[in-house]
C-alpha cells in the first residue's frame, strides 16, 4: 500500500511528508527565487526548477545563493494560491527532491486557508487530478487540522503567523465562518517595528551574504567587517528577504512579551540581552525588548497605525468568540489553541493567558492550549493532517479519482465542506 | 474493558440504542410520574421492576443518573448521587422475587418523606415545600413533577484527552458517573435518547482510546464518528430550551423571524411553512423517548430548508453543500443576519384581521415584515413585540369598543415602536459589523452626545462593563 501525502503550504513555509509520520519530510520557505527573463538565457546552474519557461530557485539552499537579477516571490497571497505557476513549481520540487516518488501513486491531503474561495478550491482539485494524476484528494482547513493535532475537535484556534493573527472558532471539526477575526498584527508587523528600531539606533542591517570577514569589536562600537568582492547585482526584493531573515533572528533571540501591560519603568528594570548582528556590531537591548512586541497586545500606542482601531491579540480572541452563539462559547473559552510561529515569541502565551483571564466571563472557564514544543507549534496543521489521513475511517472521506471523473471539480464542495 | 466491570451498554461499541434501553426510557419517564397518575401505584412498581430486571442494575443506574441530572440540572453531583443511590436501592430491594408487595410503596413513601425532611440530601427545589404540604400519592407526584430550569449555559467543557484518560484510569466508575452528571445537566433540554446516545459514544471513546497505543489518532477517529451526535446534542438542547420557554406557537414565530433575518428576500409564504415544520419537529421530539425521533426529523427538516432556500441564497447553498445534515443545520443556524433590503413600510394588520378568527398568521406576517426590515434586531426584542401584540388582541378584541381600543393601542405602538426597533437594530448591527473597539468608540460617541455634560474620561469606565454585558446578551439573542 502506498502512503498518503500531506501538504501544508503556509505563507512562511512549505511542509510536506507522509501521513502517519511524526513530522514532515520537507520544510522549506514558501518564498522562491525567480530569475528575470533576460538572465534565464545565461543561466547554467543546475540548482533550479524550470516551469513554463521560467527558472525558479526553490528551497533554503538555492534561495540563499546571491544571484544576479533573481527576484523573490511567493505563490500565496493572503494565505491563498495566487500564482499557480509558482505553486506548481513548488509541488514539482517537493515531489522530485523530497518525496522522490511519482505523484500518481499517492493520495494527497492539503491544508487551506479558512477563507479560501470556491474558485480556487475547484481549480486546485482540478490541478491535482488532471495534472498530477493523483488517486485521491482531500482539502482541510488549517485551523481544523491544528485543533486535531492538539487532540481537539472543538476550540478557538488562535493562529499568529507571519502575515496575520487570526482567531477561528472550530466546533466538532467544523469552522464557524462568521466568527473568523483577522488582524494584521503578526510576525511581519513586529519585523517592521524592529526595522524602525534599527533605523532609530542607526544600526545597519547587513545580511550574511555581503560579509566576507568580520573582526570582533567591543560593545556599541562601529562594526569592523569586509564586504565580499564580486557580489552579483542582486535584486532589491532578494536583498530585502535576506535582511528580513536577520531581523527574524533578532526577534526570536531578543524580544519578549511583557507579562503585564507595558510600563516604562518596569521595562527599564528588565535584564538586558546581548545581541550581535552578522557584521559584528553588538550591543545590549533593554526596554525595547518589551516595547516592540507590546503592539501585538496593545496597538493603541503604536506609531503609524491608522486610526488605532486594530485589535490586539486578546481582543481578536474575545471578539471572535463573541460572534458565536452563546451556548458554544464555554467550549471555545475552554479550549483556546495557540499556534503559529509568531506565538513562539517569549512570553506570548503568558500574556495572552493573563489578558484573557480578565476578559473571560465569570461563568466560563478559560484554558489555553499551547504545545511546549517549537516543532509542534510550527507544524501543527501538518501534524493534524498526518493523523487525519492515516485514520482507517478517513478512506471514506477522500475524493477518489473516480468520484472526480464522475462529479467534476465541484465535488470538492460536497466532500470537503 | 468489559472485564473491568463496566456496564456493557454504557461502554459498549454499539452505536444504536438497544430495545431494552428504549423500553427503559419509557420507564424513566414513568418515574417522572406525571403519566402514572391515572394508572396507579402497582403499575409503576411493576413497570420499574420489569425494566430493572431487563436492564440490569448498572444500566438502570446509568439511566437514572442521566434522567435525574437532566431534571435537576442545577443540583450538585452529591445530591444527584444520593438520589440515584436511593432509587437504585429501592428497585434492587423491592423488585426481588421474594420482596413484600408493599415494599416498593413503603420505600417510595420513605423517599418522599426524606425529600421533605430538613437537611434532605436530595436536589433542592423551591417547589419542594409546597409539595410537602400534601400527603401520600399526591405528594409523590408533586415531588416527581418538580424540574429545574435549564442551566443558563452548558457548563460542561471537554477536558483534554490526557486529562480524560487520567481521570478514567484513576477511577473509571466515578469518572463515568461524574461525566454523565455534568453532561446531562449541561444539555438537560436535549431529548433523553439523544443524551443517552451521546454519552454512551463518549464513554466508549474514552474506554477505547485510553488503552490505545495511539491515543491521539484514536480520539480523533472517535470524535469524528460522534460528530453528528455531538452537534445533535448541542442543537437539540438549544432548540428544546427555546421550545420549553416559548411553547410551539411562539417557537414558530421565533424561527420564522430568525429565518427572515438570515434571508430577508424570502417571502412569508416561503418561510412560514418551514418554521411550522421546525416547531412541529421540536414539539414531537423534545419530549420523545423514540430513539431516533430528533435525529431523523431534524435531518428531514434540514433537507426541506435546504431544498427550499439553497437555490435562492448563496449562504444557504454553502451551508447545504455538505453531506452531513446535522452540520448543515448547525451552519444555517450560525448564519449571521443578512443586510436588510430596501422595502416599503410594512403594512399594518387591520382591526378585522387582528380580531378575526384566523388572526394568528396576520400578527406573524406583520412581525415577519418588521424582522426582515430590521435584520439585526435580536429575537428577545421581537418576541416581546409578539407578546405585546397578543396582549393587545386579548385586551381589545373582546372590549366593548374594539376598534377604539385597537386604535389607541396602535397609536401608542406606532409612536414607540419605530424608534425602539431602530435603536435595537442599530446597536446590534454595529456590534455585528464593527470590530469591538470601533463599536465601543461609536457607542461612546453616541453616549457622549446624549450626555453632553459628561466627559469621555468619565464615561469610559462605565462603558466597558456595559459593552461586555452587551457582548454576552446580544449574542444570546
Amino acid at each position: 500500500e502506498v502512503g498518503a501525502l500531506v501538504f501544508d503550504i503556509g505563507s512562511f513555509s512549505v511542509r510536506a511528508g507522509y501521513a502517519g509520520e511524526d513530522c514532515p519530510k520537507a520544510d522549506f520557505p514558501t518564498t522562491v527565487g525567480l530569475l528575470s527573463p533576460e538572465e534565464v538565457a545565461l543561466e547554467l546552474d543546475g540548482d533550479k526548477d524550470k516551469k513554463g519557461g521560467k527558472v525558479y530557485y526553490i528551497d533554503t539552499n538555492a534561495l540563499h545563493v546571491a544571484r544576479e537579477g533573481m527576484e523573490v516571490l511567493s505563490p500565496l497571497k493572503n494565505g491563498m494560491i495566487e500564482d499557480w505557476e509558482c505553486f506548481q513549481a513548488i509541488l514539482d520540487h517537493t515531489y522530485g527532491k523530497h518525496i522522490k516518488s511519482e505523484p500518481g501513486l499517492h493520495p494527497v491531503l492539503m491544508s487551506e486557508a479558512p477563507w479560501n474561495t470556491r474558485a480556487k478550491r475547484e481549480k486546485l482539485t482540478e490541478l491535482m487530478f488532471e495534472h498530477y494524476n493523483i488517486p485521491a484528494f482531500f482539502l482541510c482547513k488549517t485551523a481544523v487540522l491544528t485543533a486535531f493535532a492538539n487532540g481537539r475537535s472543538t476550540g478557538l484556534v488562535l493562529d499568529s503567523g507571519a502575515t496575520h493573527t487570526t482567531a477561528i472558532p472550530v466546533h466538532d471539526g467544523y469552522i464557524l465562518q462568521q466568527g473568523i477575526v483577522k488582524s494584521p498584527l503578526a510576525g511581519d508587523f513586529i519585523s517592521m517595528q524592529c526595522r524602525e528600531l534599527f533605523q532609530e539606533m542607526n544600526i545597519d542591517i547587513v545580511p550574511p551574504y555581503m560579509i566576507a570577514a568580520k573582526e570582533p569589536v567591543r560593545e556599541g562600537a562601529p562594526p569592523n567587517w569586509k564586504k565580499k568582492e564580486k557580489l552579483p547585482q542582486v535584486s532589491k526584493s532578494w536583498h530585502n528577504f535576506t535582511c528580513n531573515e536577520v531581523i527574524q533572528d533578532f526577534q526570536a533571540s531578543v524580544l519578549q512579551v511583557s507579562d503585564s501591560p507595558y510600563d516604562e519603568q518596569v521595562a527599564a528594570q528588565m535584564p538586558t540581552v546581548h545581541y550581535e548582528m552578522p557584521n559584528g556590531y553588538n550591543t545590549d537591548y533593554g526596554a525595547e525588548r518589551l516595547r516592540i512586541p507590546e503592539g501585538l497586545f496593545d496597538p493603541s500606542n503604536v506609531k503609524g497605525l491608522s486610526g488605532n482601531t486594530m485589535l490586539g491579540v486578546g481582543h481578536v480572541v474575545t471578539t471572535s468568540i463573541g460572534m458565536c452563539d452563546i451556548d458554544i462559547r464555554p467550549g471555545l473559552y475552554g479550549s483556546v489553541i495557540v499556534t503559529g510561529g509568531n506565538t513562539l515569541l517569549q512570553g506570548f502565551t503568558d500574556r495572552l493567558n493573563r489578558e484573557l483571564s480578565q476578559k473571560t466571563p465569570p461563568s466560563m472557564r478559560l484554558k489555553l492550549i499551547a504545545s511546549n514544543s517549537t516543532m509542534e507549534r510550527r507544524f501543527s496543521p501538518w501534524i493534524g493532517g498526518s493523523i487525519l489521513a492515516s485514520l482507517g475511517t478517513f478512506q471514506q472521506m477522500w475524493i477518489s479519482k473516480q468520484e472526480y471523473e464522475e462529479g467534476g471539480k465541484q465535488c470538492v464542495e460536497r466532500k470537503c465542506p | 474493558m468489559l472485564g473491568m466491570g463496566f456496564p456493557a451498554l454504557l461502554f459498549g461499541r454499539r452505536r444504536k440504542t438497544s430495545p431494552t434501553m428504549r423500553a427503559a426510557l419509557t420507564l424513566l419517564l414513568l418515574l417522572a410520574a406525571v403519566h402514572a397518575e391515572h394508572r396507579g401505584r402497582a403499575y409503576v412498581r411493576d413497570k420499574v421492576c420489569q425494566e430493572f430486571k431487563t436492564l440490569g442494575k448498572e444500566n438502570f443506574r446509568t439511566l437514572t443518573i442521566i434522567a435525574n441530572s437532566r431534571k435537576y440540572s442545577n443540583a450538585t453531583f452529591e445530591e444527584i448521587n444520593h438520589l440515584v443511590r436511593e432509587i437504585v436501592s429501592l428497585a434492587e430491594t423491592c423488585c426481588a422475587d421474594d420482596a413484600d408487595p408493599s415494599c416498593y410503596d413503603a420505600g417510595s413513601s420513605a423517599l418522599s418523606a426524606k425529600s421533605c425532611s430538613k437537611g434532605s440530601p436530595f436536589p433542592t427545589h423551591p417547589g419542594t415545600a409546597g409539595c410537602c404540604a400534601h400527603e401520600g400519592l399526591e405528594r409523590k407526584l408533586c415531588l416527581a413533577a418538580l424540574r429545574h430550569p435549564p442551566q443558563e449555559l452548558p457548563r460542561y467543557v471537554q477536558p483534554s484527552n490526557e486529562e480524560l484518560c487520567q481521570a478514567f484510569k484513576t477511577d473509571p466508575k466515578d469518572f463515568a458517573d461524574r461525566f454523565l452528571y455534568e453532561y446531562a445537566s449541561s444539555y438537560s433540554e436535549a431529548p433523553l435518547p439523544v443524551l443517552l446516545g451521546s454519552t454512551r459514544t463518549f464513554l466508549s471513546m474514552v474506554s477505547t482510546c485510553c488503552i490505545s497505543p495511539m491515543p491521539t489518532a484514536c480520539f480523533l477517529k472517535e470524535k469524528l464518528e460522534r460528530k453528528s451526535l455531538s452537534l445533535l446534542t448541542l442543537m437539540s438542547n438549544r432548540a428544546c430550551s427555546r421550545f420549553m420557554a416559548y411553547g410551539k406557537d411562539k417557537l414558530t414565530f421565533s424561527y420564522l423571524t430568525a429565518l427572515a433575518q438570515k434571508m430577508p428576500s424570502a417571502s412569508f409564504e416561503d418561510l412560514f411553512p418551514l418554521s411550522e415544520d421546525a416547531a412541529e419537529v421540536f414539539s414531537q421530539c423534545c419530549d420523545s423517548v423514540a430513539e431516533d425521533c430528533m435525529q431523523k426529523k431534524l435531518s428531514e427538516h434540514t433537507a426541506k430548508v435546504c431544498a427550499a432556500l439553497s437555490a435562492r441564497d448563496e449562504r444557504f447553498a454553502d451551508c447545504c453543500k455538505g453531506k452531513n445534515l446535522m452540520q448543515n443545520y448547525f451552519c444555517i443556524s450560525a448564519l449571521p443576519p443578512a443586510l436588510a433590503p430596501k422595502l416599503p413600510e410594512a403594512q399594518k394588520p387591520t382591526g378585522e384581521q387582528l380580531c378575526g378568527e384566523d388572526a394568528a398568521p396576520h400578527t406573524k406576517r406583520y412581525l415577519f415584515e418588521l424582522a426582515r426590515r430590521h435584520t439585526n434586531t435580536p429575537d428577545v426584542f421581537l418576541s416581546k413585540l409578539y407578546d405585546a401584540t397578543e396582549n393587545v388582541r386579548e385586551e381589545c378584541c373582546f372590549a366593548k369598543d374594539a376598534s377604539a381600543c385597537l386604535d389607541s393601542k396602535c397609536q401608542k405602538m406606532g409612536k414607540e415602536l419605530p424608534p425602539f426597533l431602530e435603536k435595537a437594530n442599530r446597536l446590534c448591527r454595529q456590534y455585528t459589523e464593527l470590530t469591538f473597539l470601533d463599536f465601543k468608540k461609536r457607542l461612546r460617541e453616541t453616549l457622549t452626545q446624549t450626555m453632553a455634560a459628561a466627559s469621555p474620561e468619565l464615561l469610559l469606565p462605565q462603558l466597558t462593563p456595559l459593552v461586555l454585558r452587551l457582548q454576552g446578551e446580544l449574542g444570546a439573542g
